[in-house]
């Protein structure tokens, strides 16, 4: 007889709906499995029939097909387990409702019969909403990440054996209690903040107009002088994330198969700081079967590229198309996939490779080797940073003096207030959310200056020997800066602070 | 990095003849002959050296920088070795001033040493100035070549005024040279414990010169200088309540805005502004990010 159980797939970020088809009839007994299968699908056929034998199922001798169908799609993964199980079930007759055909099966299952989590469930939860499937039959660990989504039946079993009683009979399964949404913790703790730093009030100053303009920035300076301690930091100062973003960040989360067993919404910005020696493929993302890279992980949140001239000069180029676009594609033979990345860039890195510089009683390189160094970062990276700022090698004053620094929570609110502006600002665009999305259209229209400000920037600019991009950087700057000060127009002042944070590829690249 | 396109034009002046400089004849081991691209100092302008160490500070380099370009602004010639560092940017001052400079290389006239100052190498000729070395044509920059080649620097000059050295540098090499040859030495002093100012403390405690403002050299020169590029003090009147504040902080080495913040007690936000318009009417500079000086 024939069977088919629906199920679904991950394409990139996102679920596809797939239906699992079984097919038993007389003949020799055989069992084929086709449908574009990767290995791991295809060991699904030996793990689904011993887990059927274990779990006190006989399997009568018969000739059984199984396709995954659209089959144009390759197949990857071990969420095709669970269905695939149903679907020989239902194609011998041994169970036959209407539950089987109005839900969603998915899960691996080992050779015992248990039934375990797999990765994006988020995703394929969500996708299986939006095609109408009423309900979704989700392994235990992943319960409480499938309850995210709201508006669809979620059950969940955690062996086989189990799940066969459940659904064998109509009226037991929908008089069985649903799983409930856990009360959730939400555990927005950094457990890091702003008022462990001592000094650089020039940095923390910087990071803060970076975070409510949404600038990339980079922080040069002398080794230990804190530049990775504030950079950690940089999350803490980020608004709360929306339940959209929240989404997100999980469902990348969970594709990569770094949510915690038994997770739920993420609710921490993200900040991800890979060691230098990356490669492209961990960075951006890749593989035979793609999965989420570095910068899709940090989608929401941070990326923090520390020693940034380290990193090869061909992992940091491919930042070029994400930074403009915020998701990155991925091509490979089988397919495309699209995976978000919308992070908030930050560098950092020493001036010179013993990273005394520009302290020349300690640092012995040469102006060679420094400026070498300085130029593992290549040019348009560099133009792509709005803001950078150099810290300044620390006093022992600095470190003793316990002064009373700024906590994280104070540089929030005014953060916050910031993006608000911003949100009434570009509420009609779809592609642009903060200042430092501004293309050059935008800074025409919301950067107006008025006679004696635009001299002074004319100023400004033939005193600092100022480039036309940077030009407008300062003014992206500049729109940033005045929106922290609550300000319409944009004046002398926030100009001449603007002026302050320009480009580091303009000394480098001198 | 061969220069091949001056081949054609390199100078040779003999020692018996009659435009070999005369200053050079009076020294002891005076070349036998010099290969020249452009021209060879005037013997009627004064001519100061400025040398000092390859890895020198911002503060050592805008010093040379400025010294280089008043002292060819008052049509005095600059000499120097074209090194990295103090050389370099002595040679920077006088293409900036657009008067002549020239450098002494330890290898033939035509290899650009080190190859990274290629740009100042043909700034120099551009300018009027001249490469001058001893050594024919093609020769390899050889390490015991350079030593030598400081004889010609300090032969050439009035004066060697030494920016930045540390203890065992280069430069003082060319000093023992000068004082065979009984040139004044003028030295930069530097702070104790300043390893990059310890040659020049050493030599002030042997009794070189102290240069602390520019006339010192013309002083010494006998030469009035008319056009000042000065390490004057700025007029501080023109600066509002803020602007002087800050100013008053500022020295002409490097300060980073932390320590200004400190010092003022000012919000980082009104810094940064006053920094701004103290550079915009030319009271400081910002050659690094986040770091500031008076304006020399």
């Amino acid at each position: 007889m024939y069977s088919k159980v629906i199920s679904c797939s991950i394409l990139g970020i996102n679920g596809v709906l797939t239906y699992v088809e079984a097919d038993s009839s007389n003949g020799l007994p055989n069992f084929s499995m086709v449908g574009n299968l990767s290995s791991s699908v295809k060991e699904a056929g030996d793990r689904v029939r011993t887990a059927l034998k274990n779990s006190n199922i006989d399997i009568p001798a018969k000739k059984v097909t199984i396709n995954i169908s659209p089959a144009d799609i390759r197949k990857d993964g071990t969420s095709y387990d669970l269905p695939i199980a149903i679907a020989i079930l239902k194609s011998l007759e041994m169970i036959n409702n209407r539950i089987i055909d109005d839900y969603a099966f998915l899960g691996e299952i080992n050779l015992s019969g248990e039934i375990i989590g797999v990765r994006g469930v988020l995703s394929m939860v969500s996708q299986l909403k939006k095609e109408g499937i009423k309900g979704v039959i989700v392994p235990k660990d992943n319960e409480q990440e499938a309850l995210v989504i709201e508006g669809i039946d979620i059950i969940s079993s955690n062996s086989l054996t189990e799940l066969i009683d459940i659904i064998k009979d109509e009226n037991t399964f929908y008089n069985k209690k649903r799983p409930e949404r856990k009360e959730e913790i939400i555990d927005n703790d950094y457990q890091l903040d702003f008022k462990d730093v001592n000094g650089q009030v020039a940095l923390k100053r910087a990071c803060e107009i970076a975070v409510s303009g949404f600038h990339n920035i980079i922080i040069s300076g002398p080794a230990g002088t804190g530049k990775t301690m504030i950079a950690k930091r940089i999350p803490t100062i980020m608004p709360e994330l929306t339940i959209d973003e929240a989404i997100e960040i999980t469902k990348v989360n969970s594709i990569a198969g770094i949510l915690v067993k038994g997770g739920t919404l993420v609710r921490k910005r993200p900040f991800r700081s890979p060691h230098h020696s990356i490669s492209v493929t961990s960075l951006i993302g890749g593989g035979v079967y793609p999965r989420p890279g570095e910068i899709s992980l940090a989608t929401c949140g941070v990326l923090f590229l520390d020693e940034m001239p380290l990193f090869s000069r061909i992992a940091i180029e491919t930042l070029r198309q994400p930074l403009e676009d915020k998701y990155i594609t991925i091509n490979r033979l089988k397919g495309s996939f699209s995976y978000p990345a919308n992070f908030l860039l930050v560098g950092a890195m020493n001036l010179c490779p013993c990273g005394h510089y520009p302290n020349r009683n300690k640092c012995k390189c040469s102006e060679v080797a420094i400026e070498r160094y300085q130029r593992g970062i290549s040019k348009p990276i560099l133009e792509r940073m709005d803001i950078c700022a150099e810290a300044s090698s620390i006093n022992y004053s600095d470190i003793a003096f316990n002064m009373p620094n700024e906590s994280s929570l104070s540089i929030r609110k005014r953060v916050m207030e910031a993006r608000k502006i911003q949100k009434e600002r570009f509420k009609n665009y779809t592609d642009i959310l903060y200042n430092g999305q501004m293309t050059v259209n935008e800074i025409r229209k919301y950067c107006v200056l008025n006679k004696e400000d635009s001299d002074y920037l004319k100023q400004i600019f033939n005193v600092k020997k100022l480039s036309a991009r940077t030009y407008h950087k300062l003014l992206r700057v500049a729109r940033t800066i005045a929106d922290l000060d609550s300000c319409e127009q944009i004046t002398k002042k926030h100009l001449s602070e603007a002026a302050n944070y320009r480009g580091l590829e303009e000394h480098i690249y001198a | 990095m061969h220069k091949n396109e001056y081949k054609n034009i390199i100078k040779r002046y003999k020692i018996d003849e009659e435009n070999y400089p005369k200053k050079l004849k009076n020294i002891n081991n005076p070349p036998k002959e010099l290969y020249v691209i452009g021209n060879l100092p005037d013997e009627n302008k004064k001519t100061v050296a400025i040398v000092g160490s390859r890895n020198c500070s911002d503060y050592g380099n805008s010093i040379a920088k400025t010294i280089a370009k008043s002292l060819s602004l008052n049509d005095i010639q600059v000499v120097s070795g074209l090194a990295l560092g103090i050389d370099s940017s002595a040679h920077l001052g006088s293409i900036e001033a657009e008067k002549e400079t020239f450098a002494i290389l330890g290898c033939g006239v035509n290899i650009c040493y080190p190859s990274y100052n290629y740009n100042i190498y043909n700034q120099i000729i551009e300018t009027g100035g001249g490469i001058i070395s001893e050594l024919p044509i093609d020769t390899p920059p050889l390490p015991y070549n350079f030593p030598l080649r400081n004889r010609i620097i300090s032969g050439l000059s009035d004066i060697i005024l030494i920016v930045e050295a540390k203890k065992q540098s280069g430069a003082l090499i060319t000093c023992e040279y000068a004082l065979e040859q009984g040139k004044d030495i003028f030295a930069i002093p530097g702070r104790i414990g300043d390893i990059l100012s310890e040659g020049t403390n050493n030599l002030i405690k042997e009794g070189a010169y102290i240069m602390t403002t520019i006339e010192d050299i013309y002083e010494r020169l006998g030469v009035i200088c008319d056009k000042k590029l000065s390490i004057n003090e700025k007029d501080e009147e023109r600066l509002d309540y803020f602007e002087k504040l800050i100013f008053k902080n500022l020295t002409y080495d490097l300060k980073h805005i932390e320590e200004i913040m400190i010092a003022t007690k000012l919000p980082i936000e009104k810094c940064f502004n006053v920094l701004t318009s103290l550079q915009i009417s030319g009271y400081a500079e910002s050659p690094r990010i986040n770091y500031f000086r008076r304006t020399i």
